[in-house]
């Protein structure tokens, strides 16, 4: 192991902005790939700031981007490449389309065994699907230790041991864990900016790109093939609670009761979600309204 | 044979976790309905009486405690290997595990060495007779996706916490207890806890904070200011600010919400004496679910808002704070004796 400085891998994923709606697919079971608006996963930007941040500290580090991502996604790599990475690599092939998070951590583990590291940092999810299963499963592939949504973590040069702080139920905790691990970071540390010129130079930047052939990996056996989760469907969302709201009728005058009754109580005023609370009674009301709607979680 | 649908007990501070209790109902409702047996595999303890009383109360069939002898009364996540044991050995149909942190560390590895379907963020599960339909998020807000295992057999369900109800069927008569033992003790466990620091719930940061109480012009005074602080304890949140509210020096600067402070989106924002002025506004539209309080039934954060309070917040905030204090004893007393 390279005691001057890390060999650090970092795992990222091109996901969909979920500012722009996604367009369902007829069969039901995708969405249309026009409708999505690729960036990179907000918390891999935090996995590769980590990573940045024990290469200022520690020379000798060497810091790589690993994406399994179809072309479309490789301005995420960019990304990496512009704040900071060393290197690029893509992995892809039309086989793994449709990969759950196993046939994913499946692809990612083989191309790991490609390029050894001695710390493999991955984003504590993704926030367009809300999974957070490929920085573990990863891990156990490759048979070794993995902590959890860290927000931060320190190493000095020459030590056998990562450190890394996380929160949980109200703690701050300071873990300790031997390398090589896996790490997935949760949000927390202050990102930098790319400088114009690191852009420019990420783009003219080459990414290699591995196929199935290179990962000794079999077609059969990659994407949904290889998956153990499929999509049975992708639905509309259910109507948000938002719209759905008991009023408290009391406040309305005579006129705008009949109005409610006549326009069949289904579009009701944007007043009807607001409850008036003149004494301590009727906040308790509206407490437990809150408390069986789940507005508020105790 | 039979179904047999386990789910995951976590014990924190001598109780079960809520979304422990919620992934337990679910477990018996599905056992229940497919004529199958229910088992609570408690992790974390060794339950007294009144705790097993608890867990009892909620219907399975059985309970099973995983004790850990190298530290006992420490409440301390499973290990993948013990669980990976006895998955294997005693072959349930399924593990349902409430939303807990240590729950999203496992689960992941857990799935991977078994190599079975492992479902996260799961609201509803359908059994429809055959092998089980997941509901979870997917480019939430604009869609939802259903997930089928490929695999038949034993799958894992990581529950989205608040999704399942809370039921106490009360105990089966014929319910059994079962202490197992760990085989893995928990110094093998490569990553170590080097320390544990209580965080005060006020020094949260907002971005992180789940549920984020905020005051503006409307609270008056630096004295009344305070009440927030005490509401955002009850609901374990923290305390935001609109400028005016910074201005007034009522609070840091470092807690303004808004385009020239934080952008924040937490699960739930309490607006007080917040008018929602746009720039304001543009910090808090990402939480998912606001409440506002305000003397004026006009104010635009009225428009944004789940729900609305139409009162002075000095009057209101006592009495919700009053009042979800009552609600949580009154729960607590029910938990405590079912």
């Amino acid at each position: 192991m390279n005691r001057a400085g890390l060999d650090i891998l970092v795992l990222v994923c091109p996901i969909h902005d979920c500012l722009n709606p996604v367009k369902i697919a007829q069969s039901g079971k995708s969405v249309l790939a026009s409708s999505l608006r690729w960036v990179l996963n907000p918390f891999d930007a935090f996995a590769l700031e980590a990573a940045l941040a024990v290469r200022d500290r520690a020379a000798g580090t060497r810091i790589l981007a690993l994406s399994m991502s179809p072309p479309e996604g490789e301005r995420v790599l960019r990304e990496c490449l512009a704040a900071g990475a060393d290197e690029a690599v893509r992995l892809w092939d039309d086989a793994l389309e449709g990969s759950d998070p196993y046939a994913t951590a499946k692809g990612l583990a083989a191309a790991i065994r490609l390029f050894p590291a001695d710390l493999v940092l991955a984003g504590a999810r993704r926030g367009d699907l809300e999974e957070g299963q490929v920085g573990p499963m990863v891990a156990e592939m490759l048979g070794i230790p993995h902590v959890c949504a860290a927000r931060e973590i320190h190493w000095q040069p020459g030590e056998q041991d990562l450190q890394a702080v996380k929160r949980a139920a109200g703690h701050r905790i300071r873990l300790s864990c031997p390398l090589p691990a896996l790490v997935t970071m949760e949000r927390g540390l202050p990102l930098r900016y790319p400088r114009l010129r690191d852009r420019k130079r990420a783009n003219r930047a080459s990414i290699r790109v591995l196929g199935l052939p290179q990962l000794g990996l079999d077609p059969e056996g990659a994407g949904i093939a290889g998956s153990l989760v499929e999509i049975e469907r992708i639905t509309p969302p259910k109507p948000s609670r938002r719209s759905a709201l008991a009023a408290s009728v009391s406040t309305m005058s005579t006129a705008a009761r009949l109005q409610r009754i006549l326009s069949g109580g289904v579009q009701g005023p944007k007043e009807s979600k607001i409850h008036s609370c003149p004494d301590a009674g009727s906040v308790e009301k509206v407490v437990n309204h809150m408390i069986k709607e789940k507005i508020v979680i105790l | 044979m039979g179904i047999d649908i386990w789910a995951l007990v976590e014990v924190s501070g001598g109780r079960v976790l809520r979304v422990s209790a919620e992934a337990l109902s679910e477990a018996v409702r599905q056992a229940t309905q497919a004529r199958g047996l229910s088992s609570a595999l408690v992790v974390g303890c060794d339950p007294d009486e009144r705790l097993l009383k608890d867990i009892l109360s909620h219907g399975p069939d059985r309970v099973f405690v995983l004790q850990n002898e190298a530290a006992p009364g420490a409440e301390l996540p499973p290990s993948v290997e013990d669980l990976e044991r006895l998955i294997r050995s005693r072959q349930p149909s399924a593990l349902l595990l409430g939303n807990t942190a240590a729950a999203r560390d496992f689960a992941p590895r857990l799935a991977a060495r078994l190599r079975c379907p492992l479902a996260t963020e799961v609201s509803y599960i359908n059994p429809q007779g055959g092998p089980p339909l997941f509901t979870r998020p997917a480019f939430r807000p604009h869609a939802s996706m259903i997930l089928r295992p490929r695999l038949t057999g034993f799958h894992l369900v990581l529950l989205a916490s608040g999704a399942m109800d809370i039921e106490k069927p009360g105990p089966k008569p014929s319910a059994a207890v079962e202490r197992i033992s760990s085989t893995f003790p928990f110094e093998r466990n490569p990553v170590r806890v080097l320390e544990s620091v209580r965080e005060i719930t006020s020094a949260l940061d907002l971005a992180d904070a789940e549920v984020i109480v905020a005051g503006g012009r409307g609270m008056q005074s630096p004295e009344h200011f305070l009440l927030l602080s005490e509401l955002a304890e009850v609901l374990g949140g923290t305390v935001g600010a609109s400028r005016m509210a910074v201005d007034a020096k009522w609070c840091g600067r470092d807690r303004m919400v808004g385009v020239t402070g934080k952008i924040v989106a937490p699960e739930l924002y309490i607006a007080c004496g917040i008018s929602g002025a746009v720039q304001h506004v543009m910090g808090m539209k990402g939480a998912r679910s606001v409440i506002a309080i305000n003397t004026d039934p006009a104010a635009p954060i009225f428009k944004i808002a789940t729900l609305g309070i139409l009162g002075d917040v000095r009057e209101v905030l006592p009495a919700m704070i009053a009042a979800l204090r009552k609600a949580r004893a009154r729960r607590e007393s029910v938990e405590a004796s079912p």
